[in-house]
């Protein structure tokens, strides 16, 4: 019969005994349920009420992995705990077994076991409020379900009881503190004296002793006690030993059959001293959780994702930061090649100023990464613009001025500074120097409105309402008057008379804006169109004399009269009425010259007004245009332009064009012709011929010409050109006659000598300029060459069977040899075969023969090597150099040119046509055809780099430090060179008249007497220039 | 960077970034499979780590 206790629970089995009591399997028996029943044999000591209030906190714990306690209950002398009865066995069974667990596991129940007691050690646990502690943790108190969790059983109720005293020990899991050792001080003390009872395995109560007198502290287990308790259960789980009873003396576990992670953390558990434990079982199960994260392979590979994770960001931000330098440099790069292009287009169109700015500004500061290097685009660019390779003395292209809309009229300042052009309907003032329109005024609404300079800062215009005079520094009105058209000023200054359109009267001013007198046309008008918009103010005469007093008019019934202004008696009638359309004139002096035309005839007279006579005149069935002012009676007819003297009617050649004058002016000293070609050309005063260039898209229909500017305008376009002329008389090194026709001029390399020459002769001169000697070269007729070596200034002649050399100092012939089989020209020197079969090589310089061997055939020629017949093999030599490597030289042989080097190597082969020369520099072969584009390709791959100058003929090669210049002479004859960038061989500035070259120093030869010289500017420099003029 | 012309540094540039592109995505494959291989052995080592309730 099972026994029933308290009537409710019947007894199954007796499933354990320990020295807590019997424990057995029970089954209650109103509820059905298998519960566990420990019986507990000790006395009750404890008063009544603080044993319920213990039963209560037993009972309130409620956790997955501890039992829950139903009821607390006495029966007789026993006491006995009713709990959850958990299905399993104890961990001690197994390891008893000797059966051994992974650390998977035993790591799992760690974590179980720690959130349960996380969960005992709770404050909120116990009355008053404070932890539980289990206090003999062991595996023995461990229960392994079938599922493989664990539950904790078999708490010390003592403990719970509050019974401080009595604490239970099991050998090997019990901390140190249970058997009152402590070790938070440097040296254990011993409380009270300690027994141990049992073998180890059971847990023993322990009763103090005597206290030592010595004794200060008591020591209690409390939670920390639990987890050297639990870090011993794992220890033995793990391991399958139990640990050391004392503390102190407990080996660590193996790190490298267990995870040296996991093996920290049983240790840290298992100090002797609980402050260096674990404080909290929250702690410990926080070191089990995250033993991944702590684990050094996961470090290791966090380290290093985070190193290589850099490595990589750095190298694409790098390559993202290089792309984006280089997509700017592109975006840059193309910027410079297009405002290059519009300086190009600017200077082509005569702003120079303008070509300045777009040049500087696609040469940026390069201040930065993103900023290319300068194109060659551009250093040409600002070279030309600048124009400091443009040393011949003239007028160059100097501005642009923009209007509104066409011109009707132009007007320059006596001292051409200033300059005004009329246009619809206003008249601009503009400075010549820089550009700037100094004032905008509105005009009368014709095409006849007139601006004229009283001096160089006021100007008299047909003002919207009347004649207004100007002040142009001031920017003020001085007067105005009456609407007026036309405006004409006598010489002195003081006189000016208008006209308004086809009024038949003029009205004559003083200077200071009165109304002088009225002059009556006697009904006659001036000839205007139906809409003088397009009236062409040019077909009609209106002029002043010097003094004021006679004013000459054309109308428009082909009539001309000259009015005085003081007696309107007195007025000179030369036609009523004609069939003339055009007049031209105005007075000199005391004369009167005009020039009538009508359908391509002219007529021009000259009238003494002191005589009231006709002193001269002619006609010719061609146009003639006139202008008279105090300077003199100019005329033109046909291509001619001719000074007269009205007393004598003498004419003196001013200008002779290629093509029929359409317009000129003239200074006296400089004559500007626009020709019906649309050029526009430049004289000096003694009519030789100093500039000339078309006039492109702006018609020549007005030019002027005042002081050091010059003015081209058309009626069909808003632009004007100005010009200013410039003088170089500063960089002059050497004078000659400029009457001896010669083809180079050269200067030796230390300057000493300079020397003129062409095919029949030279001139020699020694650095002051005074000539030498004049020497005329046999049989010139027959010299297919001529050679000057920079060094000595030596020249060296060459003939087809002749070779001769003349000393750069005295003249002098130094070698003349004849009967020669063959002359071969070289740097190095030239080549000669005799008719001995002689082959000498000539030293240019000391007229040495350096080398003296036997060569077979009819030509020879040394590169190094000898290159006769028999290695030409019907080839022919084309060029030869030599090089700090060796020599170099170029065979044609038929549609082929091939590089050779001095030991008969072959280099290189390229195609080429016709007759062919060779040019080499360090690294470029420059083929350069009679009738084709030179070409450049390198020596080290035989690849083309370039094409040079188009239609017209490279005559020399020179390579600089940083630039090879390369010299031509263009279909016209005309002498030049360019400035090439030695990388790319790409233009860099361009140079008319370039003669010669000495070390950085350019010399210039306009074959006007002079020669001159100046210096090659780096791009710094030429920014320079640029930015201290802009 | 002037020895370099401008078509070589962009271009140089997006090749780099590629590289860098192309390694990356290596090393990302080359990350998750010893990830995954760690998680492995950790699951052999510390158990598998409970799902969260």
């Amino acid at each position: 019969m099972a026994e029933i206790i308290a009537s409710t629970y019947e007894i199954i089995d007796r499933i354990g005994s320990g020295g807590g009591g019997i424990v057995y399997l029970a089954n209650h028996l109103r509820l059905g349920k298998k519960v566990v029943l420990k019986a507990d044999k000790r006395k009750l000591t404890t008063r009544a009420e603080i044993l319920r209030r213990e039963v209560d906190a037993l009972k309130d714990l409620s956790h997955t992995y501890i039992p829950q306690v139903y009821d607390f209950f006495a029966e007789g002398e026993t006491v006995y705990t009713v709990m959850d009865y958990i299905e399993g066995e104890s961990l001690d069974q197994p390891l008893k077994r000797g059966e051994r667990f992974t650390q998977a596991q035993v790591i799992g129940w760690a974590c179980e076991l720690l959130e349960a007691l996380d969960y005992l050690h709770s404050p909120t646990h116990g009355n008053p409020p404070r932890g539980i502690v289990h206090s003999d943790i062991k595996p023995a108190n461990i229960m392994l379900t079938p599922q493989g969790h664990i539950c904790l059983i078999d708490f010390n109720i003592a403990l719970a009881l509050g019974e401080e005293n009595v604490v239970g020990r099991s050998a090997g899991y019990a901390s140190p503190e249970h058997y009152g050792l402590d070790f938070s001080v440097d040296t254990p003390i011993m409380n009270y004296e300690t027994e141990v009872m049992g073998n180890g395995d059971d847990t023993v109560p322990m009763q103090p002793s005597e206290y030592s007198s010595s004794s200060k502290k008591i020591v209690v287990p409390d939670t920390r006690s639990d987890i050297y308790s639990l870090g011993a259960t794992l220890y033995h789980l793990l391991s399958g030993t139990r640990p050391a009873k004392d503390a102190i003396y407990v080996e660590p576990l193996s790190k490298t059959e267990f995870s040296p992670l996991v093996v920290d953390i049983i240790s840290k558990a298992m100090n002797p001293n609980p402050d260096l434990r674990y404080q909290t079982a929250a702690e410990m199960l926080f070191a089990f959780r995250h033993l991944r994260e702590n684990d050094p392979r996961t470090k290791r590979r966090k380290r290093n994702c985070i190193i290589i994770s850099s490595l990589l960001t750095i190298t694409l931000l790098t390559g993202a930061f290089t792309s984006f330098v280089g997509l700017k440099r592109m975006e840059t790069h193309q910027r410079m090649l297009t405002l290059a292009e519009y300086a190009q287009n600017s200077l082509d169109n005569g702003d120079s100023g303008l070509a300045v700015e777009y040049a500087l500004s696609a040469l940026p500061e390069r201040n930065s990464i993103f900023v290319p290097p300068y194109t060659p685009e551009a250093k040409k660019a600002l070279a030309d613009a600048l124009g400091v390779y443009d040393l011949e003395d003239g007028y160059k292209s100097h501005h642009m001025i923009k209007l509104p809309s066409e011109t009707f009229k132009t007007s320059l300042s006596p001292d051409g500074k200033t300059g005004a052009a009329v246009y619809a309907f206003a008249v601009a003032v503009f400075n010549t120097e820089t550009g700037e329109i100094l004032a905008t005024l509105p005009t009368v609404k014709s095409a006849l409105a007139d601006v004229v300079f009283v001096d160089n800062t006021t100007i008299l215009y047909a003002g919207e309402n009347g004649i207004c005079a100007y002040d142009i520094q001031n920017k003020r009105e001085l007067w105005s008057g009456k609407p007026a058209t036309s405006i004409a000023l006598s010489a002195d200054g003081q006189t000016v008379a208008t006209v308004y359109r086809d009024e038949d009267f003029a009205l004559i001013y003083g200077i200071d804006g009165k109304e002088k007198s009225t002059v009556s046309f006697e009904g006659h008008k001036q000839h205007i169109a139906n809409n003088d918009t397009f009236a062409d103010p040019e077909d009609n005469l209106f002029v002043i004399s010097a003094d004021g007093q006679f004013l000459g008019v054309s109308f428009e019934n082909g009539g001309l009269m000259i009015f005085d202004t003081t007696d309107s008696e007195n007025s000179i009638e030369i036609y009523d009425e004609s069939e003339f359309t055009h007049f031209e004139g105005g007075f000199n002096g005391q004369y009167f010259a005009f020039s009538s035309t009508t359908d391509g005839s002219s007529v021009f007279a000259v009238i003494d007004m002191a005589e009231l006579a006709q002193v001269g005149g002619f006609d010719l069935d061609s146009r003639i245009g006139v202008v008279a002012n105090e300077t003199g009676i100019y005329l033109s007819n046909k291509s001619t332009v001719v000074k007269i003297n009205p007393i004598t009617g003498e004419q003196e050649e001013v200008a002779y064009t290629d093509s029929d004058v359409r317009r000129f002016a003239t200074d006296t000293v400089n004559t500007i012709v626009a020709t019906e070609k649309n050029d526009y050309v430049f004289f000096d005063k003694n009519a030789n011929l100093t500039e000339q260039n078309n006039a492109g898209q702006t018609s020549c229909n007005f030019v002027a010409i005042s002081g050091d500017y010059a003015l081209i305008a058309g009626r069909d376009t808003p632009e004007i050109k100005i010009m200013k002329r410039k003088n170089y008389d500063d960089m002059d090194f050497l004078q000659y006659d400029a009457g001896y026709l010669h083809d180079e001029a050269r200067v030796n390399s230390d300057g000493t000598r300079t020397m003129l020459f062409r095919y029949t002769d030279f001139q020699l001169y020694d650095e002051n300029g005074s000539i030498i000697c004049k020497i005329e070269i046999p049989d010139a007729e027959k010299v297919y060459d001529q050679q000057y070596s920079k060094k000595s200034g030596n020249l060296a002649v060459m003939y087809q069977d002749a070779f001769r050399l003349y000393s750069g100092i005295t003249g002098e012939i130094i070698v003349d040899e004849e009967n020669l089989k063959s002359v071969f020209y070289a740097p190095y020197g030239v080549s000669v075969l005799d008719a001995e079969n002689t082959l000498k090589l000539y030293d240019l310089d000391s007229g040495e023969v350096l080398l003296s061997e036997k060569a077979n055939g009819n030509y020879a020629a040394y590169c190094g090597m000898i290159v006769d017949d028999s290695f030409l093999h019907g080839g022919e030599l084309i060029g030869a150099a030599k090089t700090e490597e060796g020599y170099l030289f170029a065979v044609k042989n038929g549609a082929n040119c091939s590089i050779f080097d001095n030991i008969g190597k072959k280099k290189m082969e390229i195609p080429v046509s016709e007759q062919t020369e060779v040019f080499f520099t360090s690294t470029a072969a420059i083929l350069s055809p009679l009738h084709g584009t030179p070409t450049v390709y390198s020596l080290n791959d035989g690849n083309k780099v370039a094409d040079l100058e188009k239609d017209s003929y490279l005559t020399y090669i020179t390579e600089l430090d940083d630039e090879i210049v390369s010299e031509y002479v263009s279909a016209s004859g005309e002498r030049y060179a360019i400035l090439l960038e030695k990388s790319s061989f790409k233009p860099t500035a361009y140079m008319s008249g370039l003669c010669d070259i000495s070390g950085n120093e350019l010399i210039f030869d306009y074959y006007k007497g002079k020669l001159r010289k100046t210096r090659i500017y780096s791009i710094e420099e030429l920014i320079g220039i640029a930015k201290g003029g802009v | 960077m002037d020895a370099f012309s401008n078509e070589m540094i962009l271009y140089g540039g997006i090749l780099l970034s590629l590289i860098s592109l192309f390694l990356g995505a290596i090393y990302a494959v080359v990350y998750c499979i010893g990830k995954h291989k760690l998680n492995i052995k950790f699951n052999s080592e510390y158990g598998e780590v409970p799902k969260k309730k």
